[in-house]
């Protein structure tokens, strides 16, 4: 893939991130697990995917370019700051389990301990910028739900590393 | 890779899954712990908190010492109370007040500007701030 390729690809990436991260706004999971801002998490589908099939450098600028343009459409500074630290903490986290995928992790697994280290990193900013330990009691819950939701997009990964193999 | 397998998990999976539902447990019982005897005192000095100190059971007897507006002042923590034991001011009415151990209990020493407080129970109040 040449340079240009990559960078329209790049593009394209943060785009799809975007539309996930506002469609995923829509949909009613806090019905379910009744926590402030649960989400699914599809937006970190495509940085794990970038992280995948391009480089971490560009995994990671996808991740910022998106959380900023979603804090920038809806949203507010306090969330951009709690998206980016959890945002930067699940990358992270995939970019070092995925060394060992296939041989002791799955996708699924990956994906749960993403979103967990998602929600520990959004916690954690919430205890910077509010200045208390209270917002902890979110963690427990939170970090349960990110098995089921980890399980989601594990699976969307599965599939999708399954077929874009054959057209790499 | 090993990819043909049918069965998608790995090993390491429920070792993650493990870690993470160990520590949602960890986190709960230490809150639920922590909920039962969340009470702190704390020693504000012209008008500024200068030091919180966590209230327990198992707290150890401590002595603080701090220089107030006047003299110095002498203030004893034991267990889940808290109280002034000396002040060289004139009129030692923080002393006579003797040991306060409820939640909202105050002793005051106004020469020295020097408030010893009771805190806790409602931990939804902003009250328990971080401690540096």
């Amino acid at each position: 893939m040449n340079k240009t390729k990559r960078i329209a690809l790049c593009g394209m990436l943060t785009a799809l991130a975007l539309a996930l991260s506002l469609v995923e706004r829509m949909l009613p999971v806090e019905l379910l697990i009744p926590i402030p801002g649960i989400k699914l998490g599809l937006a970190n589908v495509v940085t794990m995917f970038a992280l995948l099939f391009l480089t971490p450098k560009e995994a990671y600028t996808i991740l910022i370019c998106r959380v900023v343009l979603a804090s920038l459409f809806a949203g507010s500074i306090t969330q951009l700051l709690f998206s980016l630290f959890g945002g930067i903490l699940a990358l992270t986290t995939t970019w070092l389990l995925l060394h060992k995928r296939g041989t002791w992790f799955s996708f699924y697994g990956i994906s749960a301990a993403s979103a967990a280290m998602h929600n520990v990193g959004q916690i954690a900013a919430a205890m910077l910028v509010m200045q208390t330990t209270a917002v902890i009691a979110y963690l427990p819950l939170l970090l349960v739900a990110s098995i089921p939701m980890g399980f989601l997009t594990g699976a969307i990964l599965d599939v999708l590393h399954r077929h874009m193999r054959h057209l790499h | 890779m090993t990819d043909k397998t049918r069965f998608p998990l790995r090993r390491g999976d429920f070792f993650l899954f493990f870690i993470i539902i160990a520590a949602a447990c960890g986190i709960w019982i230490r809150l639920a712990m922590l909920q039962a005897d969340q009470c702190y005192g704390e020693i504000w000095l012209d008008g500024e908190l200068y030091q919180q100190v966590k209230l327990g059971d198992t707290v150890e007897q401590q002595t603080i010492r701090l220089q107030g507006k006047a003299t110095e002042v002498v203030i004893e923590i034991e267990g889940t109370r808290m109280r002034f034991v000396e002040s060289q001011c004139p009129d030692h009415t923080c002393e006579q007040t003797g040991w306060i151990s409820r939640v909202g209990q105050t002793a005051v020493c106004l020469p020295n500007r020097v408030m010893i407080q009771m805190t806790g129970g409602d931990t939804e109040d902003a009250v328990d701030a971080v401690v540096r």
